[in-house]
């Protein structure tokens, strides 16, 4: 993350004053609103969901920001929500189409092909199907490395994982999508 | 150099005879011997291990396989692909003012109420009378038990506590006769020193009598 501890308490406080707010929130969300978009974009994968849930993510942390205790950082705590969030959209929608989660993720991509804001050629679709093949922790963890290139500690601190767990999950869920290419 | 190229001793050192003549053949069979013996060190070592036919000479050629597999494995990992989504034309230029409007509506949407209308008054009112009388009822309740409400602890420690006192007698009663005095025994494992202190602290002589 491009933001040096110092510049994240003094964001902290601002964001927790009743002066700074606004002006603080508005540098908070141009610092973090296009990696929490991707981050949400490569769960949810098309683009109305991720703005959708995006805003929530935001309205959410606008909201109970004076209840963060600085426990965790910043940056893993809003990344956390948004991992949230799109956990929670990703299951209603499965629960509203009456379908397993991992029937909904190939559908998700199934989907990508007719999708006005997805240009990925016959081999990123194909990593797209591998990805989605996977169990949904390890698409996390593939996805935060392998996209947004996040630090195993960085990640460590967003999913409360060992890093050592998160390494081996990685090495896993490379290693599935090897093989899926293989095979397909 | 000297003349024909040949060295001739002018200081009173010689060599054996036609030892310049065999001197290449020598040197020759030497280095042959040396090889010998390194083919053999390939092959086995002084601590008895061997190696199967052939393995150092296909080695290199498996090690080149495997890294090939290797690199060929890992291709998407190390040559990254760009995950192929794109977002509408200045979305994140947009993003803010957007979000800056949701946030307006949602807090004009949430009204404030005041808590102190006649008919909040009402309802509170209503909820504390009913509050009032379940805490009643709870607490007269619990004037009224009955033995089930006893915990077994506090009956033990009642008992333990000398608080009462039983006959034997009364005891066998309680029992009932469908016990089986032999198997509550058996079904205790007493050992063979809690016995010996057992016989040597109490003046048994009357049971022991009784017994036999």
């Amino acid at each position: 993350m491009n933001i040096t501890k110092e510049e994240e308490e003094r964001l902290l406080t601002s964001l927790q004053s009743d002066t700074d707010i606004n002006s603080a929130f508005s540098e908070l969300v141009s610092l973090y609103q296009q990696r929490l978009y991707w981050h949400i974009r490569n769960m949810v994968k098309n683009h109305d969901d991720t703005d959708d849930i995006l805003q929530n993510v935001f309205i959410k942390v606008y909201k109970n920001i004076k209840k963060f205790k600085g426990d965790s950082k910043l940056y893993s705590w809003l990344y956390r929500i948004a991992t949230n969030e799109s956990i929670t959209f990703l299951n209603q929608k499965a629960k509203k189409y009456n379908i397993t989660n991992e029937e909904l993720s190939m559908q998700l991509v199934q989907n990508l092909e007719a999708d006005a804001y997805y240009e990925g050629d016959q081999m990123q679709l194909k990593l797209q199907m591998a990805i989605a093949a996977l169990p949904q922790k390890q698409q996390q963890v593939f996805n935060m490395k392998y996209f947004q290139e996040l630090k195993y500690k960085e990640m460590s601190e967003i999913l409360e994982t060992s890093e050592g767990a998160l390494k081996a999950s990685y090495h896993l869920a490379s290693k599935k999508i090897e093989d899926f290419l293989k095979q397909h | 150099m000297k003349k024909d190229n040949k060295h001739t001793s002018t200081d009173g050192f010689k060599v054996p005879e036609n030892y310049f003549e065999n001197l290449g053949k020598k040197l020759m069979d030497q280095l042959e011997t040396k090889k010998e013996k390194n083919d053999l060190l390939e092959s086995t070592t002084a601590s008895g291990f061997k190696t199967p036919d052939d393995y150092f000479k296909n080695f290199k050629k498996q090690l080149l396989n495997k890294l090939q597999v290797e690199k060929e494995e890992h291709t998407i990992t190390k040559n990254k692909i760009e995950s192929g989504f794109k977002t509408p034309q200045g979305y994140f230029d947009s993003f803010e003012e957007k979000l800056s409007k949701k946030i307006e509506s949602q807090k004009s949407e949430s009204k404030v109420i005041s808590i102190f209308s006649k008919r909040n008054i009402l309802y509170v009112s209503g909820i504390a009378a009913m509050i009032a009388v379940i805490i009643s009822l709870s607490i007269n309740k619990e004037t009224s038990f009955n033995f089930e409400d006893i915990e077994i602890a506090d009956i033990h420690t009642y008992f333990d506590e000398g608080n009462i006192e039983l006959s034997n007698e009364e005891i066998a009663n309680l029992l009932g006769d469908g016990i089986s005095y032999t198997e509550t025994l058996e079904n205790e494992v007493i050992s063979d020193q809690d016995l010996i202190d057992y016989i040597s602290e109490e003046d048994l002589e009357d049971e022991i009598m009784f017994i036999e």
